[in-house]
């Protein structure tokens, strides 16, 4: 009679941590505007260990990822060095554009787009298992970093804050399948959505938002600046593959992001204009 | 003082996993070190000290790089508690047991987490998380596993025979 008891007990506390974990999980997996203070307290803690572990581990792992990858880097290498020819070659081009640009600006009385006010911040942590499309940055509130600040880095856009702590904050990263941004082909300037996709991780997915959209594999697409998020003209990623939509009358593309995202170790938030 | 031991393990494993190993992935993931614990915990040390492990580890996984408080804690509980329950019936002197334990205890973790994931709108096609998360992540386990096991069974050894912690009618 005890031991049934005991039994009934211990089958019911284990239910009730399971519904305990489960509501507590659907909670917190809405869009949250701030995190708990179990969270704050323990990422505020754990940042500079994760901080120090990640600095001080950068030659360890370059050596074991050198040793892994040594035949893929050699191929890389030479791909780079044309890469690197074939950009020098541009960014002459580039630099005469921008002249002339310069020149019709002045000419048009446009005032030179102002530069937005930035800060650059080193990527700390990330999701282990690679789930949740995620990145844990250094900088936190008390360096002004707030919820829904674009990141970025020189390649392209990266994503945005979605929690802060004192000294860290989250990135959500636009291949996550919840994230959406307004953009817009470069060549064609249709404008498209861009959403993190599950099918293949990593990559894409462009919907076209009316059905004559003029869309080609290569093309680049930039952020719209629609929604509030992300400013205007950040480069996104290329156009990899194109297919019809469902009923034939739209669509769907698979973009490549313009971001090495496996390789990130440093982002700008862009703090203000 | 050894529930103290166990979270600064615990604490390492999360710094590990959110410092070094995403640098190093295998197939596109990295392993689960919290997992590699409660397995092992609920393997040597029965299925209370298993399920504590995976939900204390699970819990500080979560909060420190996850994005729902609770998900990694509970199926990272569940996998302790069966490793703990279905180790008590087999023998413990074969090194390759703990490996095949951790294997299989990671594709329960990545299933469970996917379901309830999914079911909140987190993740999406299982065909593609299985590929690109849960098989790969499952093997690097393994591969952790096999390079961390004389260090577990030695700190098996200095927690002491008696399974910890120990309840009464548990």
């Amino acid at each position: 009679m005890r031991r049934e008891v005991f039994t009934n007990r211990k089958v019911l506390g284990g239910v009730f941590v399971i519904l305990a974990l489960i509501s507590l999980s659907f909670v917190t997996s809405r869009d949250r505007t701030r995190l708990t203070s179990a969270e704050c307290i323990l990422r505020d803690a754990l940042s500079p260990v994760i901080s120090f572990v990640a600095e001080s581990t950068r030659g360890c792992r370059d050596a074991i990822g050198a040793l892994l990858h040594a035949g893929s880097l050699r191929a890389e290498n030479e791909e780079l060095r044309m890469e690197l020819a074939r950009l020098q070659a541009e960014i002459l081009q580039l630099k005469e554009y921008q002249r002339e640009n310069e020149r019709l600006r002045k000419l048009l009385d446009f005032d030179a787009q102002a530069p937005y006010k930035m800060m650059a911040a080193r990527v700390i942590g990330r999701d282990p298992a690679n789930w949740l499309s995620v990145l844990i940055i250094n900088k936190g509130k008390k360096n002004g970093i707030q919820r829904n600040m674009a990141v970025v880095t020189f390649e392209g856009l990266v994503g945005r804050i979605i929690s802060v702590t004192n000294t860290t904050a989250t990135v959500l990263l636009i291949t996550d399948p919840k994230s959406a941004v307004g953009g817009v082909l470069d060549r064609s300037r249709d404008l498209v959505l861009v959403e993190g996709q599950t099918m293949d991780p990593g990559l894409l997915s462009v919907k076209a938002l009316t059905s004559d959209v003029d869309i080609r594999v290569g093309d680049s697409v930039i952020s719209s600046g629609y929604g509030g998020i992300f400013p205007k003209g950040i480069m996104i990623g290329r156009i990899s593959s194109i297919s019809e939509g469902k009923y034939r009358v739209s669509k769907r593309a698979v973009a490549e992001p313009a971001v090495d995202f496996a390789r990130l170790e440093e982002v700008l938030v862009i703090t203000g204009k | 003082m050894k529930v103290l031991l166990i979270f600064l393990i615990l604490a390492a494993c999360v710094v590990l996993e959110a410092a070094f190993f995403p640098y190093l992935p295998l197939g596109g993931a990295g392993p689960s070190l919290i997992l590699i614990a409660a397995v092992l915990a609920g393997f040597f040390r029965g299925h209370v000290c298993g399920a504590l492990v995976g939900l204390a580890g699970g819990l500080l996984e979560d909060a420190v790089t996850g994005r729902a408080l609770g998900l990694s804690g509970l199926s990272k509980m569940i996998v302790g508690y069966m490793a703990g329950r279905v180790g008590e019936k087999v023998f413990k002197g074969n090194s390759i047991v703990p490996l095949v334990f951790v294997f299989i205890g990671a594709l329960i973790d990545g299933v469970i987490y996917f379901g309830v994931g999914s079911s909140f709108g987190l993740l999406g096609d299982f065909l593609a998380s299985l590929r690109h998360i849960i098989l790969p992540r499952a093997v690097y386990d393994v591969l952790v596993t096999g390079v961390l096991y004389r260090l577990t069974c030695r700190l098996n050894r200095y927690l002491g025979e008696e399974r910890l912690p120990r309840y009464r009618g548990i």
